[in-house]
């Protein structure tokens, strides 16, 4: 045995002395992280996490305290997973809602930019009634620019996506 | 309130057996993982589905060491005990029937 596997053996025995200690440590942060990831409701949450701490004290051995602790976050995750991801179609529904009204509002100002800029380029003055129509037929114009674009765009990506066919 | 447990599994079945062994039909979470062998979380989905169902009560163990974390202690409700024996007696194998061939009269040849 030389000396760098000497040096290597007694870092690793302190490594492992080192991370058996930790493990209780390791073992009561992770039961009350998945106590909150096993219910949403905070007050059940806690109590879980006080008696999953419990369970932890009382289980002999410290290895054993951080597989138990695994199992629990193991059985968390698998049943928050479920909500998780719920929320996060949700979320992203409303941020697809969110875009239209986006849209919506971007193609107005457009739409109005461009009837005025079209209104001060014809020169004379308007009245009223021909400002009202020059704007909602910008308006109109770069809604329409607008679906044109996204329908052509889709119907590109339905084709890409398509599977060929053989003959 | 629901009548029972939806579906009945091993691991249901082994933790009332386990709760009615008990004294006082009591145990805290541990000791039903220690008794039935089973993990953690599989004994706590068992556990909520019978607290909804009114088969077991939980309390909070009342003479823990100040700064220790506390024991929840679940117990079956007097409806739980005798639905429990019921599901059980109803889920107990039956007998096999006897393997002895029976032998007629006059048939059998020595």
């Amino acid at each position: 045995m030389n000396g760098w596997e000497i040096l290597a053996s007694f870092i690793f025995g302190l490594l492992v002395n080192e991370m058996t200690d930790v493990s209780p440590w390791a073992a009561r942060k992770l039961v009350r992280w998945a106590a909150y990831r096993w219910t949403p409701d905070a007050d059940i949450a806690a109590g879980y996490a006080e008696e999953w701490s419990a369970i932890i004290d009382e289980r002999p051995g410290k290895l054993l305290k951080l597989i138990t602790a695994v199992q629990f976050t193991v059985g968390a995750v698998g049943r928050a997973a479920p909500r998780m991801l719920l929320d996060a179609r949700r979320r992203t529904k409303l941020s697809v809602r969110d875009s239209r009204v986006g849209d919506a509002i971007s193609d107005i100002a457009a739409g109005t930019g461009l009837g005025l800029a079209a209104l001060s380029w014809s020169g004379p003055p308007a009245t009223v009634g021909t400002v009202a129509l020059v704007v909602s037929g910008g308006v109109t114009l770069m809604a329409g620019l607008r679906f044109a674009v996204t329908a052509s765009i889709r119907r590109s990506c339905r084709a890409a996506v398509r599977p060929k066919r053989r003959y | 309130m629901s009548d029972g447990p939806v579906r009945v599994t091993g691991p249901l079945l082994a933790v009332l057996a386990a709760l009615l062994d008990a004294d006082d039909n009591e145990l805290h979470g541990w000791a039903i993982m220690k008794a039935t062998g089973k993990s953690g979380p599989t004994i706590y989905r068992i556990l909520e589905r019978l607290a909804e169902s009114r088969w077991v009560t939980s309390r909070w163990e009342e003479d823990a060491e100040p700064g220790k974390p506390r024991r929840r202690y679940y117990r079956l409700t007097p409806h739980g005990v005798t639905s429990a024996r019921d599901l059980i007696a109803a889920r107990r194998p039956k007998p096999a029937p006897s393997t002895r061939p029976r032998l007629a009269f006059g048939w059998c040849e020595a």
